[in-house]
């Protein structure tokens, strides 16, 4: 049973908020999403653990959106992205468990 | 397909969101979340097949697998190419040969792969030869067939060919693959001009006297180097024939004979001359004759750069009490600035090749970035930031790059980035000081 709590990024320490900030810059400008219908919302989930140095484990597939091509569209942005930016030193833990939500939404035609 | 509209209702679109997730009941690792958002694709979605391992040479080099290798990065450099690797097919890539496209349209259809490049190498004798051919995968179509004959030292330049081809048949626009550019780089103590291939591969010193020599500028039909050398003692104007080598001293006043600029038909060069009373901006034919002036007075007026129809020159003047901007006629009338508030002041600037925009280099915050702004006046962007000094920008032929220095890295290297600052990315990497780029046509 997981339970699931939204938190802005106003109660998340401040050296982590702008390290999401930086993870979220590099894979965004990594992605590039298939071509789909005019319209056309789809996201695709994906886990995994960043080390200190910013590489990269335990890469999974949370929930995919069931088209295999916006998947992978996803993981060749993670695989362009990594090594990640290295973990904030205020942020003392060994690994961060981080999940991406890749949400694609295709303009209105 | 499933929606994640429903699931994710109202949901940190363009946000960062974090999420905490106890695993489990043993369990405290925080788990947080990240959107990655996205709209509608504007790349090119293209995949490269073919390209067999062909080993050619004394050294048995593997140039099949080079030349995919370069391919891919002419390809990613563009600029609105998604490329797909060979990895994210369905197929082995590299057993496909020409003429057995048809096989795999289906597949790269199903991938929503737009375009498909089929390539391979063979020689004959020292005869190196480069087949390419491409196609819309939706139809079927053939676009293009070519083939390049070299040998094992022009296979960059082959490949180059190859992608500009590619460009203009899907996008109807002359790549930039095959440009050049030149640049000045420090060598035991003296500056000399190199060219080099637009991806940095290939370097050739142009000038080698051991002097200093400065501001390289191509001339549009990419035959011809002006630039300015000290080889004589003062810092003197030449033109160099790229085919002939032969060198032509065009502008050798006492004083400054300085930074030239090309106009579009290649016929006259604006550059800037001092004397005791100011540094002014000139117009001479290209080999120095019927030589105007275009600004008068004591201040500095430095850095010219036509329109590209020709009719007008921006250019860098302290006649405001600081470096700003300025834009005037090709007669040296109707004299306006350009940029007003930008920073403490603004210097180098260059048209774009679709004349929308000039670039340029303003002081912010005590480092120098570059911007942009339209020849109105307004809609200043700033494109790079937080990365050292960049400076002296320099367009690509099709407006959608820019090659820069910058000290990021402490020493002066080229840089180049997309036209709106994305993408930057380091070209020189020889252990010395570069800068003053100027791109080919």
């Amino acid at each position: 049973m997981v339970a699931e709590t939204g938190v802005t990024v106003g109660n998340t320490d401040p050296a982590l908020a702008y390290y999401f900030v930086l993870v979220q810059d590099k894979i965004t400008g990594n992605w590039t999403p298939p071509k789909m219908g005019p319209g056309t919302t789809a996201g695709v989930n994906v886990s995994l653990r960043i080390l200190r140095s910013g590489q990269v484990r335990d890469l999974a597939v949370d929930a995919s959106s069931g088209d295999r091509i916006l998947d992978d569209s996803a993981l060749r942005a993670l695989r362009l992205s990594t090594p990640l930016p290295p973990l904030p030193p205020l942020f003392k833990a060994e690994t961060l468990y981080l999940q991406l939500r890749f949400t694609f939404v295709g303009e209105k035609s | 397909m499933r929606s994640l509209r429903g699931a994710h209702r109202g949901v940190w679109l363009l946000t960062l969101a974090a999420v905490l997730v106890p695993l489990s009941a043993w369990s405290a690792e925080e788990k947080f979340t990240i959107d990655i958002y996205k709209k509608e694709a504007q790349k090119i979605a293209i995949a490269i097949v073919g390209f067999p391992s062909f080993r050619f040479g004394v050294k048995g080099e593997d140039l099949g697998t080079q030349a995919g290798g370069i391919l891919v990065d002419d390809l990613k450099n563009a600029g609105i190419f998604d490329v797909i690797e060979p990895s994210f097919l369905p197929f082995e890539a590299t057993q496909v040969g020409v003429g057995q496209e048809r096989g795999i349209m289906a597949a790269l259809n199903s991938l929503k792969v737009q375009a498909v490049v089929v390539g391979k190498l063979s020689s004959r004798g020292n005869e190196l030869f480069l087949e390419g051919q491409l196609f819309e995968v939706a139809r079927g179509e053939r676009l293009s067939a070519k083939r390049y004959v070299g040998d094992q030292r022009t296979l960059r330049t082959m490949v180059h060919r190859l992608t500009d081809e590619i460009v203009f048949r899907l996008t109807g626009e002359k790549g930039t693959a095959s440009s050049r550019i030149a640049h000045v780089s420090s060598v035991d103590g003296a500056k000399e001009i190199y060219v080099m291939d637009y991806d940095g591969h290939n370097p050739v010193l142009i000038t080698g006297n051991r002097s200093i020599n400065l501001s390289p500028r191509w001339s549009p039909d990419g035959k011809k180097i002006a630039y300015t050398s000290y080889r004589d003692q003062n810092p003197d104007l030449f033109v160099v024939n790229l085919e002939s080598g032969r060198r032509q001293k065009v502008s050798s006043s006492p004083g400054l004979n300085i930074a030239p600029a090309w106009s579009p038909d290649g016929e006259w060069l604006a550059f800037s001359m001092s004397n005791d009373r100011g540094t002014n901006l000139f117009l001479s034919r290209a080999d120095g004759t019927g030589l105007r002036p275009l600004t008068l007075g004591p201040h500095i007026n430095v850095s010219p750069s036509f329109s590209p129809n020709g009719r007008q020159v921006v250019f860098n003047s302290d006649r405001g009490g600081t470096p700003q901007i300025y834009v005037m006629d090709v007669e040296g009338t109707n004299v306006r600035r350009l940029t007003f508030g930008v920073g403490e002041y603004s210097v180098s600037p260059r048209w774009s090749p679709r004349g929308d925009k000039v670039a340029f280099v303003g002081r912010l915050h005590g480092s120098f970035d570059i911007l942009l702004i339209s020849p109105d006046g307004t809609g200043v962007l700033q494109l790079t930031s937080n990365s050292g000094n960049n400076e002296e920008p320099s367009w690509s032929s099709d407006g959608r790059h820019i090659v820069f220095t910058s000290t990021r890295n402490g020493r002066r290297d080229l840089y180049i980035m997309n036209a709106d600052g994305s993408n930057q990315r380091r070209l020189t990497k020889n252990g010395r000081d570069n800068y003053l780029a100027d791109w080919s046509p």
